[in-house]
């Protein structure tokens, strides 16, 4: 089967004034999808969910639904709903007034849409609650309203501006299990606008990474994680070493790369083209390194160097080793799992790691 | 101590603003035509003699036709423009702001004589209408400075929540930005009827043969066997504009309480 | 169906045109705002405009002549009657700002800085009487202030005085203290709310630096508060000027001011274009002064370190 994309968004360009917010911009996004676009502010991805849910019209370019042209189609038109990031739960309306609110005016019989808001609020575990007034409500419950809201109109996209962002650490965990529920549960594609990179990985099917309203990169989170496009995706979505290697063969779906920190290397050959001589960047996370004390030998590839720095985390630690090579400083992160001991700073180690590892950038 | 000094001061103050206003009432159940100490008993018989008063009541009707009219027209006003200053960023917004705040800084005396020209020039007779569009223009500023901080407010999502969830725009306005705001229109209403019940100077100008209620005070000022009648007519002034601020501030205040929602969010 | 492998066109139709214009800040906020800004400028803009144009014709009993001419302005200029009225003018307006901001700083400090709980009340208090009757408020300085006022009748009854004192009323002082008192909430609102924004850790940072209180509050809270002294100078400066009942009711014939004048111009006397000209300087020098001062006070306060 194949699947329809819900969304196009074909070039799509945005620009207020003399600042282009979007530029160029492509993606189709499949129906059913957790998808997120994930950014710092500023990056465009704001401005994307709401060309998306009708708030003003891209400057060039197309944004489909359903296979059907938005352009010129209002927000109160559009098959979408949003939840906002200040959540916009109406004041003067109790909770099942606010959940009503877009039911009101489908002329649907009184005891009908009771039962509809009934069940969207039992949907988002506020059953009994309808009468509360929504300045008597917390910041989770008033986020669960404006979901009930947006959920009880079956819109084919839900839009979600960064709904977790005004939460506390341990509401926002819980949320995110729970949207991702409610988003199995429920079936439609909801898009959600984050610059919380753990949030994204958690809960999305898809990724996109944006910046300076351009899209960096689409994939899964592990693709997205294991094997980052460009350096700027790499360094946004968690932590990585970079090294500096320089292109001298390239041959039989293998480039040879030569780099002061870890010397000669051959690697499968990456889909971009490459030319001798080529400057690239290679990278690594932390947690794909390890480190050993007393010059053990871990089989494989190993670099000795010096601990810098120790950072303790609780569940890891951070070490910093500068290299003997070379005098290049790298993260290592460690599992505290079986209870090892720190090292200590000045103590030589012995850094090991493994090509699969490592990430060709260029 | 120096949080005693101005508390002091702070007391002090407060007894200047009110009591030179406080002996209008004080005085005007004193039983003598001499408004002196010391204090001659108490009687009513001041407030009755309003009653048999016609020029006094249709005063007080042709300042109600006004404060009503002007009111209404300067909230109108206040309405668009604060809703247009809040909300877009549109060329020359600080000027035009400007010029619509400017009536504020004018001298009185200025609008009158201004309005007084132009309307002798378009051959056009001086009216109670006249007073009415001139107290307008004085009172909206005041209408646009209470509607902008009730528009600012109010949070833009909900407008767009409501369009998102299906309503039309002006649906969205009737069903979402007009309960919001109501208790700042109402309170606008309020002040601007106030102002208009107390404006002397450009009514005084502008409407000599339909004098309203200050107009007419003006008028029994200057005979000393009048004062007393003054003194009730000034009292119940008092209390009607006392009570009608209190009435707006109360309904201002309620609906800050209630946009709070907003803030605590985004926190 | 959309083909979706095909570049879409960049032009959009005419019909969107008016979709285009609807979602326009411009368009939006200036039809919107055109209303409110029409009638600001037809009721106040063009009567102004018009007044500045009387100015330069003159009035032959109820005629009035169209030839441009600036015998009014020599006559406000020349006649030591008009500078004199408005040499005092300036004098009051400035003395009753000065008094008024003075008195209205502590207050306004006070409550910005030593009220918690009830500051709303604080402030709805303090603006009330602004907004009661004006006529009411001078006619109670009448009563107050009279010859056999309450004043003066209670000072006799309570034995301090033997006779009335006669300096209270229809004097310049008496100008003075009725007008102060009633633009006395005016100054404090401004100053208020400069106060109020001033940040609270500035000042713990000053005492932390070694700044004691009076060093503190003339280098931190004083300049910060400047843009609420001079807002509150300005719009108290200029309306009075302005004012001609208060001068009428207890000014006396040594307290009159250049709007009384100017009053006399446009009723009694009849002299339209006179009275425009009056009118005109007035607010020139008014405006002139206010701006200068301000334009003053700003420098004074870059000065401070």
């Amino acid at each position: 089967m194949t699947a329809r994309p819900i969304i196009q968004i074909q070039n799509a360009v945005k620009r207020f004034g003399d600042f282009t917010a979007l530029n160029n911009v492509s993606l189709d996004i499949q129906e059913g999808e957790f998808f997120s676009l994930l950014g710092p502010s500023g990056c465009g991805k704001t401005t994307l969910l709401r060309l998306i849910a009708g708030f003003g019209d891209a400057t060039e370019g197309t944004i489909l639904i359903g296979g059907e042209d938005m352009t010129g189609v209002p927000a109160n038109h559009r098959p979408t709903n949003m939840v906002f990031q200040s959540y916009a739960v109406f004041p003067h309306l109790n909770v099942a007034d606010n959940v009503a609110f877009g039911l009101r005016r489908r002329g649907l019989p009184r005891a009908e849409r009771d039962q509809l808001v009934n069940e969207a609020l039992d949907r988002v575990g506020l059953s009994g609650l309808g009468h509360r007034r929504a300045n008597e409500l917390s910041g989770g419950q008033r986020q669960r309203v404006a979901l009930a809201r947006a959920l009880v109109l079956s819109p084919k996209v839900l839009l979600l501006d960064e709904p977790l962002s005004a939460l506390d650490k341990k509401l926002r965990e819980q949320m995110q299990v729970e949207l991702r529920r409610l988003q199995r549960s429920v079936g439609i594609t909801f898009i959600l606008v984050t610059h919380d990179q753990e949030e994204a990985l958690t809960m999305s099917d898809r990724i996109a990474v944006m910046f300076d309203g351009k899209i960096s990169q689409i994939a899964g989170p592990e693709e997205l994680y294991q094997k980052p496009a460009t350096r700027r995706v790499a360094e946004f979505i968690g932590g990585m070493n970079f090294l500096d290697a320089t292109v001298t063969d390239d041959a039989n779906g293998e480039v040879t790369l030569d780099s002061k920190s870890i010397g000669t290397i051959t690697l499968p050959r990456p889909e971009a083209f490459l030319a001798n001589d080529q400057d690239v960047t290679l990278a690594v996370r932390p947690e794909r390194l390890t480190v050993s004390e007393n010059g053990q030998d871990l089989g494989g590839h190993v670099l000795d160097g010096k601990i810098a720095d120790t950072a303790y985390y609780g569940e890891t630690t951070h070490y910093s080793v500068d290299l003997d090579r070379c005098g290049t400083r790298i993260w290592v992160s460690v599992s505290n799992s079986h209870g090892s001991h720190l090292l200590a700073t000045g103590q030589p180690v012995r850094v090991g790691w493994d090509p699969a590892a490592l990430v060709l950038l260029n | 101590m120096r949080l005693n000094a101005l508390y002091f001061y702070a007391i002090a103050y407060m007894v200047f603003l009110y009591l030179p206003i406080l002996f209008i009432p004080l005085f005007s159940f004193n039983d003598s035509t001499i408004v002196a100490f010391p204090l001659q008993g108490f009687t009513l018989e001041w407030y009755g003699m309003m009653a048999g008063n016609e020029a006094m009541q249709g005063a007080l009707w042709n300042s109600i036709k006004v404060g009503v009219s002007s009111a209404v027209l300067a909230t109108t006003f206040g309405v668009l423009g604060a809703r247009a200053i809040v909300r877009y960023r549109f060329f020359a917004r600080p000027a035009i702001t400007g010029v619509i705040m400017t009536p504020l800084f004018l001298p009185e005396i200025i609008v009158a004589i201004s309005l007084l020209v132009v309307m002798l020039q378009l051959g056009l007779s001086l009216s109670l209408v006249t007073v009415t569009l001139a107290h307008t223009l004085l009172a909206i500023p005041y209408s646009m400075a209470i509607l902008m901080s009730n528009f600012e407010g109010f949070d833009q999502s909900l407008e767009e929540a409501a369009s998102d969830l299906g309503e039309t725009p002006l649906g969205a306005f009737f069903r979402v930005t007009l309960p919001n705001v109501l208790p700042g229109i109402i309170s606008s209403l309020l002040i601007t009827f106030t102002i208009s019940l107390d404006e002397f100077i450009v009514a005084f100008f502008l409407a000599d043969t339909e004098p309203t209620l200050p107009v007419y005070i003006f008028s029994q000022i200057r005979f000393p066997a009048a004062i007393p009648g003054v003194l009730a007519l000034g009292t119940i002034l008092l209390v009607a504009s006392f009570l009608l601020l209190t009435a707006g501030e109360l309904l201002r205040r309620s609906s800050v309480k209630r946009l709070q929602l907003k803030e605590d969010a985004g926190i | 169906m959309v083909d979706q492998t095909a570049p879409l066109p960049v032009t959009r139709p005419n019909v969107s045109l008016w979709r285009h214009l609807r979602r326009s800040d411009n368009f939006n906020g200036l039809s919107l705002v055109s209303p409110t800004f029409l009638y600001v400028v037809v009721m106040m803009v063009v009567p102004i405009c018009t007044i500045v144009v009387f100015s330069f014709w003159t009035q032959n009993y109820l005629t009035i002549d169209r030839t441009f001419t600036l015998d009014n302005y020599r006559e406000v200029f020349t006649d030591p009657l008009y500078s004199a009225l408005m040499q005092r003018s300036l004098m009051v307006s400035g003395l009753v700002t000065v008094v008024t901001v003075l008195l209205a700083y502590p207050m306004a400090y006070f409550i910005a800085f030593h009220v918690q709980k009830n500051r709303m009340l604080w402030l709805f208090l303090i603006t009330t009487p602004f907004w009661t009757s004006y006529l009411l408020r001078i006619f109670a300085w009448r009563v107050v202030l009279g010859y056999d006022g309450v004043l003066n009748s209670g000072l006799l009854s309570i034995g301090l005085i033997q006779e009335p004192l006669t300096f209270l009323l229809y004097n310049v002082n008496a100008v003075i203290i009725t007008l102060s008192h009633a633009w006395a909430p005016f100054a404090i609102l401004p100053i208020f709310v400069s106060l109020q924004k001033i940040d609270r850790s500035l000042l713990e940072a000053a005492t932390d630096l070694g700044d004691g209180p009076i060093r503190r509050f003339l280098r931190i809270t004083l300049p910060l508060s400047l843009p609420g002294i001079i807002a509150a100078s300005v719009i108290i400066f200029i309306p009075t000027i302005g004012d001609y009942v208060t001068p009428r009711l207890v000014g006396g014939n040594n307290g009159l001011m250049i709007a009384n004048i100017i009053q006399v111009q446009f009723s009694r006397a009849s002299n339209f274009p006179l009275g425009a000209a009056l009118a005109v300087t007035a607010m020139t020098i008014v405006c002139g002064v206010a701006l200068v001062v301000v334009m003053a006070l700003r420098l004074g306060a870059s000065r401070i370190k």
